[in-house]
C-alpha cells in the first residue's frame, strides 16, 4: 500500500468505525442521509471553533474561552447588525469585530501577565460571561429571521469551505504557520533561532478571533438568540472542540492539522448523534460519552505500545527459537 | 601576508550572577583559519560561542565582525551578520520537514505575497543538503524519519546555507558517530579554504590538532595563549588548560587485569532493543570490564537492560544471590548503580537541587520509619561534595548551573554514596574536561580496588583499552570478541573486532 | 510591564469573577412603617426570564413591605451554602434559597437565622429529618412542577401527537426533575404514546438543544412532539430555530414551561403548542411570609408552611394576549392585594388567607382582579 493510501485509510478508520458502530447499535436509525445532513449542519459551529483554537493548541496554550467568546460576540455583533439594519453582512463582520477584540483581550492579560493559559482562560470566561448580562441591558440577542441565513445549508458549507481554505493557506504557506509549527515543536530551539513568541501568539489570537467570530455568526443563526449565561456555562462548546482538536493532533502524522480537526469534529458530532440514535437514556449517554472518549484517548495514546508490543513478541520467539536451535 | 581579522573582540566580560564566566578576553579570528578553542568545563569556551552566535548578550567590552561592531540581538540577526553555529544538543524541531528545520525564522525569503512558495524551498532546502554531502536526507521528509546524525547534518545545512563568514561548531562532533564527523571536518576544511573561518570548541585533542591550523586555550574564564600551528601539541594544550603538568598517562598504569573469582552479575541470552541479540557475559568481584562497539552496535542497550530500564525480549540478569534484575528499583536495591549517556535527561534532575540529586538513590537508607531527615541528606550530600571535589557553592545549587564535568561528579557522587558495589558507565567521560577525566579515571581504579565491579561502556577505544580488565567487544548486537588486558592489546585489536 | 501593573490586573481580575459569581442586588432602604426586616434570596440568576421577575418584584414589594432584600446567585450546593455563610456574615433575618440542604440548616440555626425554600416542595427525607429539628425552618413555597410537566403531555396528547421528544436540563435541578417527571409519568399514563428519545443538557443548553433537535427530527421521522422542561436561556429560540432549520415549523409540536419574549410570535406559528408560566409571585408571598414571623405577627404554632401555586397554560393563542397584559406588563399581586394577606399590615387576616390568594392563582382570578 502507498504511503499515502496508508495515511488516508489511518486518518478514516476512527470516522467509519464510529460511523459503523452506532448504525449496527442503532439498527439502522443512524447514518441515512437526513441524519448525516443533520450531523454536517451542528459540525460546522464546532469545527469553525477547532479551527480556531488550532494554533493556539498547538503552541500549548490552552483556551477555555471560545465559548464565552461566540456568547459575547454573538450578543454584541447581533445586536449592531440589527440597529445598523446591516443584515447578514453587518452580523458577519460585527460579530467577527467583536471576537477579534475579545481574543486580543485574551491575548494581552494572558502574555503580558504571564498566567498559565487554563487559569487566564477560565477568568476570561467570567469575565465576558458576565458582560453578556451587562451589555445590551442583559437581554442578549434575538435575531430577525431574515439574518440567519447562515445557518442553513448551503450557506453553512460556503461558510465552512471558505474558511477552511483560508485557515489550510494560513497554517501551511505563510510565515506564521511555519513559525507557529516551529514554535510548536520546539519553542526553545525556534526562539532561539528568533522566531519572535509575542508576534506569533498575538497574530495567532487574531486568527482565533476571526474564526469565532465567524462561529458566533453560525451559532446565533442557528439558535436564533443568544441569551445571556453565568457559571461558566459556556465552556461545553470550548470542549466539544478541544476533543476534535485533540483528534487532529493525533491524526497528524497521517494528514494535515486542518483536516484531521475536520475529522475530529465530524467524529464527536457522530458519537453525540448516536447516542440519540440508539435510544439510551440521559445518564447511559453521558457514561457513554466518557467512554467513548477514554477508549479513544487510551488508544491513541498507547497505539504505537500495542504495536510495539506484538512486534516485541515475534521477535523474542524468533530469537529464543534461535537460541534453542 | 598579514592575515585578514574576521573577528575581534576586546576585553570581552561576562558574568552569570556572582560566576565571572569571561574576565577581559581579547580575541582575534583571521579569515582561512580553523581555530580551535579549548579548556576545562567552566572555562568559557561555549560563553565566547553564545556570544558571538548571538545566544547570549555580553557585559562589556567590544565585538567587531568584519570591521562592523557586532552585537546581535538573536541567533538569527547573527546569522544575518554572516556568522552561524552547530551546537552538540539536538537543534532541529520535531514533527517539521527537512525543509522546515533548515529555513526556521527565515521563512520570507521564500515569500510570494501573503505565501510560501514550497516548492522553491524545497529546491534549495535539497541544493544545499547536496553540497554537504548529505543527498540521502530529502528536503520534503519529516525530521522524525532521521536518526541524530542526520539530524545534525540538518543542522550543519541550516547554519551553512546563508555561506556564513564564521561557523562556529561548539562540541557538535562529540555526539556524532565517525562517519558525522568526517563529514563536519570536510566542511570546516571546504569553510577555511574559502577563505572564510570555523571556530571550533571540543575536548578531544587529535581532532583539535589534525583540523585546527591555530588553538585558543581559555581557564577560568581568561584567555591563556593562543598556538599557532607549529606551537600546537597535546601535552602543551594540557598544561595550559590546566594550569599544571598532565602527563600522557592519566588512565591507570598497571597491565594487571586480574580480578576476583566471584561472579557478582551473570547476564543469560539477553535480548533488547533493535539489535542486542542473544549476549551473555559474567562479571566479577574487583573487575572493570570493558564493552566496546560501533555506536550503533546495542552496547548502549546492553546497559540499560543490565540495569532493568528496558524490558528484554529475551534473557535474564542475575543478581549474585540469584535475584532476576528486572528492574531499576531492584538493581538499585541490590546496590547497583547506572550513569546514562544522556546525563542531563536520564541521570539528573537539573531543576533540582545537588542534594535531591545524591540523595535520591539513599532515601530508603535515610529515612526514619517515615521520616526523613533534612539534615542527614545534606551530611550525605556535603560528604560527596568533598569526595568528588564537585565545585559549588552548596548542596542547594541547582544542578542545571553546573558545568559538565561537575554534574558528571553529582552523578557518580550518588551512587558513590548508595555505596554502590556494581556500576554501570555508559560513556563516562564523554564531554568533560581532561581534569575531569582523569579523576574519573582514578576513581574507577579506586573503586576497583575496593573490590566493586564496573561494567564501562565507551566509544572511545583508548579509553577502553586503558581502563579495562577485559574488553567485550560488540558486533550487530552480538558478542564478537573477549580481549584481555595485557601489553599487547591495542587499537587494531579492538578495531578489528568491530568491523 | 511593572511588578504593579500586574499586581493591578491580577486584582482587577478577582473582582470581575467575584462579582459575576454573585450579582448583587439590593433593595432600597425601607421607610415603611413596620420593623426593618432583612432577607437574604438565593436564587440562580437573574437574567433569565423568571429571574428576572423575581428581581423586578421584590424591587416593587421591598421598600412598602419594610424589607431589605439581598440578592445572591449560585448553581451548586456547595455555592449555596457559601452564599448563605455569606448572608448570615451580613445580618439578614431570614433566607430564601431554591436548594435547602442539611448544612445550609445548621449554619441558620447556629445565627438564628430563619430559612425557606421556594420552587419545590423537600423531597429528600434526610433533608426534612433535619429540617423538622430545627426552630429555624419555617417551610416551602413551590408551583406544581410536576402537574406543569403533566399538563405538557396532556396538551400535547389532546392535540394529537404520540411520539414525543423530552429535553431537559441535567439531573439535579429540584424544579426541573419534578416536570420531567411528570412528563414521563404522564406519558406513561397513555398506551398510545411513546417516549421515543431523550435529552439533558446543561442550565444554558441552547446549542446543545438545537444540535439534538436536529438529530431527532432525523433519525426519528416519526416524531411529532417536544416536551422540554424549560424554555428560559435561549433554549425556546434555539428548539424553534431548529425546527425551522429542517422544515418541521408547525409539524412538530413543542410544549415547554417559562414564557420568554417572542412566545406570542411561535403561538402564532404553531409550533409551540403550549407554554406555562407567570410563576413568579411565588416567592413574594413566601417573603411576606417570613416577614410577618420574623415581626412576630404571625404564629404558625410550630407547622411548616407549605404554599403551592400554579402555572398559567398558554394553549395555542388562547390566552397570551391576556398573559401579556396581566402577568407579564402587570404585577399579578398589587401592594394593597398583598398587604390585605399580611399580618404585619392586616392583623386580622391569617397565614389561610394568604395560602388561598396564592392557590387560587390563574389567569382568570388576575383578570377578575384587574380588570381593564
Amino acid at each position: 500500500m502507498s504511503k499515502k493510501l496508508s495515511n488516508i485509510v489511518k486518518c478514516l478508520i476512527l470516522p467509519i468505525a464510529v460511523y459503523v458502530i452506532f448504525f449496527v447499535f442503532s439498527k439502522g436509525r443512524f447514518g441515512s442521509l437526513p441524519g448525516m445532513l443533520a450531523i454536517g449542519r451542528q459540525f460546522v459551529l464546532y469545527c469553525l471553533v477547532g479551527w480556531a483554537l488550532m494554533h493556539n493548541q498547538l503552541m500549548g496554550v490552552w483556551d477555555f474561552t471560545p465559548g464565552a467568546v461566540v456568547a459575547l460576540a454573538g450578543i454584541i455583533g447581533g445586536n449592531i447588525a440589527l440597529s445598523t439594519n446591516t443584515g447578514v453582512a453587518g452580523l458577519v463582520v460585527f460579530c467577527i469585530l467583536s471576537a477579534v477584540t475579545l481574543c486580543l483581550l485574551t491575548f494581552f492579560v494572558f502574555h503580558f501577565l504571564k498566567i498559565p493559559s487554563m487559569i487566564c482562560g477560565l477568568g476570561m470566561v467570567l469575565i465576558y460571561e458576565m458582560l453578556t448580562t451587562q451589555l445590551f441591558g442583559g437581554t442578549g440577542v434575538k435575531l430577525t429571521k431574515d439574518i440567519t441565513l447562515l445557518a442553513k445549508s448551503p450557506y453553512c458549507y460556503v461558510v465552512l469551505a471558505v474558511a477552511g481554505i483560508i485557515l489550510y493557506i494560513l497554517f501551511n504557506f505563510t510565515k506564521n504557520g511555519a513559525n507557529t509549527r516551529s514554535l510548536g515543536y520546539g519553542q526553545d530551539i525556534a526562539m532561539s533561532i528568533g522566531v519572535s513568541l509575542t508576534k506569533t501568539r498575538l497574530k495567532n489570537f487574531i486568527i482565533e478571533g476571526i474564526f469565532l467570530g465567524l462561529a458566533a455568526v453560525i451559532s446565533s443563526s442557528q439558535r436564533g438568540s443568544i441569551a445571556p449565561t453565568l457559571n461558566m456555562s459556556t465552556l461545553s462548546l470550548g470542549f466539544d472542540a478541544i476533543m476534535g482538536v485533540f483528534i487532529g493532533l493525533n491524526l497528524v502524522n497521517n494528514c494535515n492539522l486542518v483536516v484531521g480537526i475536520v475529522i475530529g469534529t465530524f467524529t464527536m458530532k457522530m458519537v453525540s448523534a448516536g447516542l440519540i440514535a440508539m435510544g439510551l437514556d440521559s445518564n447511559l449517554q453521558s457514561v457513554a460519552q466518557g467512554l467513548f472518549l477514554l477508549v479513544f484517548i487510551g488508544i491513541s495514546s498507547n497505539k504505537d505500545a500495542v504495536s510495539k508490543y506484538f512486534a516485541d513478541k515475534k521477535k523474542s520467539a524468533e530469537i529464543l527459537a534461535k537460541i534453542k536451535a | 601576508m598579514e592575515k585578514e581579522v574576521i573577528l575581534k573582540c576586546t576585553k570581552m566580560c561576562k558574568s552569570f550572577g556572582p560566576t565571572k564566566a569571561l574576565v577581559d578576553v581579547d580575541l582575534v579570528v583571521n579569515r582561512g583559519e580553523i581555530r580551535g578553542l579549548i579548556g576545562e568545563n567552566g572555562s568559557g569556551k561555549s560563553t565566547i560561542s553564545s556570544i558571538v552566535a548571538g545566544v547570549l548578550p555580553y557585559d562589556s567590552g567590544n565585538i567587531e565582525f568584519l570591521g562592523k561592531p557586532h552585537k546581535p540581538a538573536d541567533m538569527l540577526e547573527a546569522q544575518q551578520a554572516g556568522i552561524s553555529m552547530v551546537v552538540q544538543e539536538a537543534g532541529t524541531i520535531q514533527n517539521l520537514t527537512v525543509m522546515a528545520n533548515i529555513f526556521v525564522g527565515k521563512e520570507e525569503r521564500f515569500s510570494r505575497g501573503l505565501f510560501l512558495d514550497k516548492k522553491a524551498m524545497k529546491k534549495e532546502a535539497q541544493q544545499i543538503l547536496d553540497e554537504i554531502g548529505a543527498s540521502h536526507i530529502r528536503a520534503d521528509d519529516s525530521i522524525m524519519r532521521y536518526n541524530f546524525e542526520d539530524r545534525k547534518l540538518v543542522e550543519i545545512a541550516r547554519a551553512l546555507y546563508e555561506k556564513p563568514e564564521l561557523l562556529i561548531v561548539d562540541e557538535t562532533t562529540t555526539a556524532l558517530p565517525h562517519k558525522g564527523r568526517e563529514v563536519l571536518y570536510r566542511l570546516m576544511k571546504k569553510q577555511a579554504k574559502e577563505n572564510r573561518a570555523v571556530l571550533f570548541i571540543s575536548h578531544d585533542m587529535d581532532e583539535l590538532m589534525d583540523n585546527c591550523n591555530a588553538i585558543t586555550v581559555l581557564r577560568d574564564g581568561r584567555l591563556i595563549a593562543t598556538l599557532n600551528e607549529d606551537e600546537m601539541s597535546i601535552p602543551k594544550m594540557r598544561s595550559l588548560m590546566i594550569g599544571r603538568e598532565i602527563s600522557d598517562e592519566y588512565y591507570r598504569t598497571d597491565l594487571d587485569g586480574s580480578f576476583g573469582e566471584e561472579v557478582v552479575l551473570k547476564a543469560e541470552h539477553l535480548s533488547a532493543g533493535e539489535i542486542l541479540e542473544d549476549f551473555s557475559f559474567e562479571l566479577h568481584r574487583g573487575e572493570i570490564l570493558g564493552i566496546g562497539g560501533l555506536s550503533d552496535c546495542g552496547m548502549h542497550d546492553l546497559g540499560k537492560a543490565v540495569y532493568g530500564a528496558v524490558k528484554l525480549l529475551t534473557g535474564k540478569v542475575i543478581y549474585k544471590d540469584g535475584t532476576e534484575i528486572k528492574s531499576p528499583a531492584a538493581a538499585v536495591s541490590k546496590k547497583m548503580g547506572y550513569v546514562s549517556k544522556n546525563r542531563d535527561i536520564e541521570s539528573l534532575i537539573l531543576s533540582s537541587s545537588i542534594t535531591s540529586n545524591v540523595a535520591l538513590p539513599s532515601l530508603n537508607k535515610l529515612q526514619k520509619g517515615v521520616y526523613l531527615s533534612a539534615k542527614d541528606e545534606e551530611a550525605l550530600t556535603n560528604e560527596q561534595i568533598k569526595e568528588m571535589s564537585i565545585k559549588c557553592e552548596n548542596g542547594a545549587q541547582t544542578v542545571d548551573n553546573l558545568s559538565g564535568g561537575n554534574k558528571q561528579k553529582v552523578v557518580f557522587g550518588k551512587w558513590i554514596g548508595n555505596k554502590a558495589e556494581i556500576l554501570i558507565l555508559d560513556c563516562p567521560t564523554r564531554g568533560i574536561d581532561i581534569g575531569t577525566k582523569v579523576a574519573m579515571y582514578k576513581l574507577m581504579y579506586r573503586l576497583k580496588q575496593e573490590g566493586r565491579s564496573i561494567i564501562m561502556i565507551s566509544e572511545e577505544i583508548p579509553e577502553l583499552i586503558g581502563m579495562s580488565d577485559r574488553i567485550i567487544v560488540i558486533r550487530d548486537g552480538k558478542l564478537s570478541g573477549i580481549l584481555e588486558r595485557s601489553d599487547t592489546l591495542n587499537e587494531h585489536s579492538v578495531i578489528e573486532c568491530m568491523l | 510591564m511593572s511588578k504593579k501593573m500586574k499586581k493591578l490586573m491580577a486584582v482587577l481580575l478577582c473582582f470581575a469573577m467575584l462579582f459575576s459569581v454573585t450579582s448583587v442586588a439590593q433593595a432600597k432602604e425601607d421607610t415603611a412603617d413596620v420593623k426593618q426586616v432583612s432577607i437574604g434570596f438565593i436564587g440562580w440568576g437573574y437574567t433569565d426570564t423568571l429571574g428576572a421577575a423575581y428581581k423586578e418584584y421584590f424591587d416593587y414589594i421591598a421598600e412598602e413591605f419594610g424589607m431589605n432584600v439581598t440578592l445572591v446567585a449560585g448553581t451548586t450546593q456547595e455555592e449555596h451554602i457559601s452564599l448563605a455563610e455569606d448572608l448570615i456574615e451580613a445580618g439578614v433575618d431570614g433566607i430564601l434559597a431554591y436548594q435547602v440542604t442539611s448544612p445550609m440548616m445548621k449554619l441558620c440555626d447556629e445565627a438564628g437565622v430563619y430559612l425557606m425554600q421556594f420552587g419545590s416542595p423537600i423531597t429528600d427525607e434526610d433533608i426534612q429529618a433535619n429540617l423538622d429539628g430545627s426552630d429555624y425552618w419555617l417551610g416551602t413555597s413551590s408551583v406544581d412542577d410536576y402537574k406543569s410537566g403533566q399538563n405538557m403531555v396532556e396538551a400535547l396528547y389532546e392535540d394529537g401527537c404520540r411520539n414525543m421528544v423530552v429535553l431537559g436540563v441535567a439531573a439535579g435541578n429540584p424544579c426541573h426533575d419534578l416536570r420531567w417527571n411528570g412528563i414521563m409519568d404522564k406519558a406513561a399514563e397513555y398506551d398510545d404514546m411513546t417516549v421515543i428519545g431523550e435529552y439533558r443538557g446543561g442550565t444554558a443548553a441552547a446549542q446543545e438543544y438545537s444540535d439534538q433537535v436536529q438529530n431527532f427530527v432525523a433519525m426519528y421521522p416519526e416524531m411529532d412532539s417536544i416536551a422540554m422542561t424549560g424554555a428560559s436561556s435561549g433554549n425556546l429560540d434555539a428548539v424553534l430555530s431548529a425546527l425551522d432549520t429542517v422544515g418541521m415549523t408547525g409539524t412538530v409540536k413543542l410544549a415547554t414551561l417559562d414564557v420568554q419574549e417572542g412566545t406570542d410570535t411561535y403561538l402564532e406559528e404553531g409550533s409551540l403548542l403550549f407554554i406555562g408560566g407567570g410563576q413568579h409571585p411565588e416567592v413574594i408571598f413566601l417573603a411576606i411570609l417570613m416577614a410577618d414571623i420574623i415581626r412576630g405577627s404571625l404564629d404558625m404554632g410550630g407547622e411548616e408552611v407549605s404554599l403551592v401555586g400554579q402555572f398559567i397554560n398558554i394553549v395555542g393563542t388562547d390566552g397570551y394576549e391576556e398573559f401579556k397584559k396581566y402577568i407579564m406588563d402587570d404585577f399579578p399581586y398589587y401592594i394593597e392585594e398583598l398587604k390585605a394577606v399580611s399580618t404585619s399590615f392586616n392583623p386580622d387576616t391569617s397565614y389561610q388567607e394568604l395560602y388561598d390568594l396564592w392557590n387560587s392563582y390563574s389567569l382568570d382570578d388576575v383578570e377578575t382582579r384587574h380588570a381593564k
